[in-house]
């Protein structure tokens, strides 16, 4: 296997309560590639971000349910086949932090205990830290596997945040498929349901 | 309220020190202590008792009014000393309430009012209205832009903010001006404020707002600028200043480098850009009345406008008073009913009449024909301004999206009420009687284009957790039915299938809202202003969204409307259960690893 580059499909939910930055997240993650390549007239459907990882190239196709959140059956559609997850609130908005309850749940409910972080963004609005105690009693609370405090406008720990999760999606990976990790063949295709072309595209423009 | 958002400021005021980074729970944190943690208690009673969390997220104007009230209270240097003796009389309180009671013909309530406090009530027979109930209207009208302009957006600076709101309270006449804004008039303005889109260098990628104006009201402009910018202008000005603006460059000077030297070809120039400016302001009458509507100052501005126009021009001036006289304000949705023929309505003659009519007494394609009726009447009625700023995302902008919401709350009470109807049948074969009708129903909807409801049923209703696990019910499905699930549900649920499918249908169409809600959120990724200048390719890309969204709103079905099937599908009339009722109810149908002969 030595000098072979394994692949990887990883599926990942931005969720949160509408208005909280979870697409600006997600544009800031992909470098910008998201939305200068945007074309309401072809429609992006995932976001993709290429990350090298030990030998493996994982590609994290980040699913994004801006802008519908109050339409309760859309978050099945997009739940089917995730293996990671973010919830995202904004530090600024009470609400926001409120909804990460029913946000983690509704996760639950859909799929089989997937490694799911819990995002803080906003935080370059925020005098002062959140308290970490509260916030780890929180995440032991609701089966987080952590949380970030980030910023996806002065990009504070963005790529901090998916690396973490990365670490846990590869690590579960390896949990559930101990054979097929150190096989080529895919495990997950993600393209499958999309269109290949545009999933292409979207990734070499991110290369 | 107050107690309510108790846990949450603990956080976040709550200082720790020494910490750059993030921490994460491993395996060496200790177990949680047995304290009961009560610190997102009010999630969870919005969780459970939906009505709450409603009853909360209604009540949030009011709380936000009175933080609003106390922090401009005492900042009392900023409204007018001849005001403040003005507001608050509490005589002038007591006569408004009296007159309403008297109103209201509560007479009693009045004169025991009237003894109590010890004040006479001086009757007013010329007013024909609550004066009260009047003021409280206009006084609404005037503090939501008060809000408005207060809130925090990403789309507003503090300090647009803070001048839109200084504005307002001047319009008022609440807030003394004393500064005078820094405008640069369009005759005055360099030409070169502009940067060309890339690929095609006639149109505009940004420019000053001046520059906009120009080009707008130039005889050659062949883009669809001046649409861009009527329907998305709200995004980067006033509709006071954009008036302002136009008659700026209404009034053509003398000496221009711009024009002609020459005094013949100067008259000439003159009349082509003041028609131009006409035109633009005809279109914007008669296209976004509402605009004028909203607001007496621009009202007032325009009808001051037409006099001016009037001396030298008594046609330009007619033009424009005619497009006022003329409008409606009604938008008019194109009968479709001159090119097709009216289906014949399917009527369940024995029972219509009856009180007891269930919607199993009708014919399926009549249901998917009066949903799809219930359906264009929401959508044709969502404004292009419901699209702007993520207004529907926000609760302090909701009010704006009035009809987004609508649209988004009736889907999400069909996919309940299919759900729950399902559930509600007690015997599988009637369970099984009844997915099959909801895939019919939802075959016919999409067949109408109705894409909006079908997948209110499809995704929402059939495929939610508590339907979907009947796997019994499921299983003694007839085939072909199963087929057409799974092809539907492909259909609507995979993106790029569901474009497609939308892209080759034809009018009468309801689109699915929330993908464009969604394309919209992409598009305001992009920066507002690119180095100073506004960003106009990204109001091209809302108003390309906005015009497929009219572009669809244009032609209605044909159908009849049936009272008392349109009755039962009302939203009134829909029963709202919440997930964990319903998965309850599932599991009552059909227990977990019960085997097929225990279940009825």
């Amino acid at each position: 296997m030595e000098g072979e580059t394994e692949e990887r499909d990883y599926k990942v939910l931005v969720v949160g309560e509408g208005g909280c930055g979870k697409t600006s997240y997600i544009n800031q993650y992909v470098n910008h590639i998201f939305s200068k390549a945007y074309k309401a007239t072809v429609g992006v459907d995932f976001a993709l971000k290429q990350v090298q990882w030990e030998n493996t190239r994982v590609r994290l196709a980040l699913w994004d349910i801006a802008g519908q959140e109050r339409f309760n059956h859309m978050t099945r559609v997009y739940y089917k086949g995730a293996h990671g997850a973010m919830v995202v609130f904004d530090v600024t908005k009470d609400k926001t932090f409120q909804a990460v309850p029913r946000w983690k749940k509704d996760i639950d409910s859909n799929l089989d205990n997937i490694p799911t972080v819990l995002v803080a963004n906003k935080c370059d609005l925020l005098d002062n830290p959140l308290d970490t105690e509260t916030m780890e009693k929180f995440c032991a609370q609701h089966g987080f596997i952590g949380w970030y405090e980030t910023s996806a406008k002065e990009n504070i720990r963005v790529e901090d945040c998916g690396t973490f999760l990365l670490e846990h999606l590869v690590k579960r990976d390896r949990e559930l498929n101990p054979g097929k990790y150190t096989n080529t063949e895919k495990t997950v295709s993600l393209t499958q349901a999309s269109d290949p072309r545009l999933a292409a595209k979207t990734c070499n423009n991110s290369c | 309220m107050a107690e309510l958002q108790a846990g949450f400021p603990d956080i976040m005021r709550a200082a720790a020190s020494n910490r750059t980074r993030s921490n994460t729970i491993g395996a060496r944190s200790p177990p949680p202590p047995p304290v009961v943690d009560r610190s997102d208690w009010a999630a969870r009673v919005g969780t459970k008792h939906k009505e709450i969390a409603a009853l909360k997220e209604r009540i949030y104007p009011l709380e936000r009014a009175c933080s609003f009230a106390q922090e401009y209270y005492t900042d009392e240097g900023s409204i007018k000393a001849e005001k403040r003796s003005e507001l608050l009389k509490e005589d002038v309180i007591m006569q408004l309430i009296m007159q309403h009671l008297e109103m209201e013909g509560l007479r009693q309530s009045r004169k025991e009012l009237e003894k109590v406090s010890g004040r006479r009530y001086v009757q007013r027979p010329e007013l024909t209205d609550s004066r009260l109930v009047t003021l409280m209207r206009l006084a609404v009208k005037d503090t939501e832009m008060v809000w408005d302009h207060t809130m925090d957006d990403k789309f507003t600076t503090e300090e647009t903010n803070a001048n839109d709101l200084r504005e307002h309270l001047l319009s008022l006449d609440l807030h003394e001006d004393k500064t005078q804004s820094e405008d640069t008039n369009i005759w005055n303005e360099s030409q070169f404020n502009f940067v060309p889109e890339e690929k095609d260098p006639n149109s505009l990628k940004a420019a000053s707002l001046n520059h906009i104006i120009l080009r707008m009201t130039d005889e050659e402009t062949k883009s669809n600028l001046r649409d861009i910018v009527l329907y998305t202008y709200q995004t980067f000005v006033t509709p006071e200043k954009l008036l302002q603006k136009l008659i700026e460059r209404y009034q053509v000077p003398a000496k221009d480098p711009t024009l002609s030297k020459r005094d013949e070809e100067w008259r000439v120039q003159k009349a082509r850009i003041r028609i131009q400016v006409i035109q633009v302001i005809k279109s914007w009458i008669t296209r976004h009345f509402d605009d004028f509507k909203n607001s007496d100052k621009l009202m007032t501005a325009l009808e001051e406008f037409i006099k001016m126009v009037e001396i030298e021009s008594k046609n330009l001036a007619q033009q424009l008073t005619r497009a006022l006289d003329l409008h409606t304000g009604v938008k008019t949705i194109e009968d479709s009913s001159r090119k097709d023929k009216i289906p014949e309505p399917k009527i369940p003659w024995k029972t219509i009449f009856s009180p007891a009519l269930t919607i199993w007494d009708c014919d399926d394609e009549e249901i998917a024909r009066q949903l799809s009726i219930i359906e264009f009447n929401i959508f044709s009625s969502i404004q292009a301004s419901e699209l702007m700023n993520q207004a529907w995302t926000k609760p302090r902008l909701r009010h704006k999206a009035p009809n987004i919401i609508k649209m988004t709350e009736r889907s999400n009470l069909i996919s309940n009420w299919v759900a729950f109807t399902i559930l509600s049948q007690e015997k599988i074969r009637k369970r099984v009687k009844a997915v099959t009708r909801f895939i019919r129903i939802a075959e016919f909807t999409a067949g109408m284009n109705n894409f909006s409801t079908a997948m209110a049923i499809v995704s929402g209703g059939l495929g939610c957790t508590a339907v979907h696990k009947l796997k019994y019910t499921w299983a003694e499905l007839p085939n072909q039915q199963s087929r057409t699930f799974q092809e539907l549900s492909e259909k609507l649920t995979d993106p790029l299938a569901y474009r497609n499918m939308l892209n080759a249908a034809d009018q009468p169409c309801i689109p699915f809202l929330g993908l464009f809600l969604r394309d919209l959120v992409y598009i305001d990724e992009n920066p507002d202003t690119i180095d100073d200048l506004i960003n106009v390719n990204k109001r091209k890309q809302i108003y390309d969204i906005i015009e497929k969204v009219t572009r669809y709103q244009n032609q209605g079905y044909s159908f009849v409307e049936i009272p008392q099937i349109a009755q039962m599908l009302d939203s009134k009339r829909m029963y709202i259960v919440t997930e964990e009722e319903m998965n309850r109810m599932s599991d009552r149908c059909e227990p977990r690893n019960a085997d097929r002969n225990s279940i009825q």
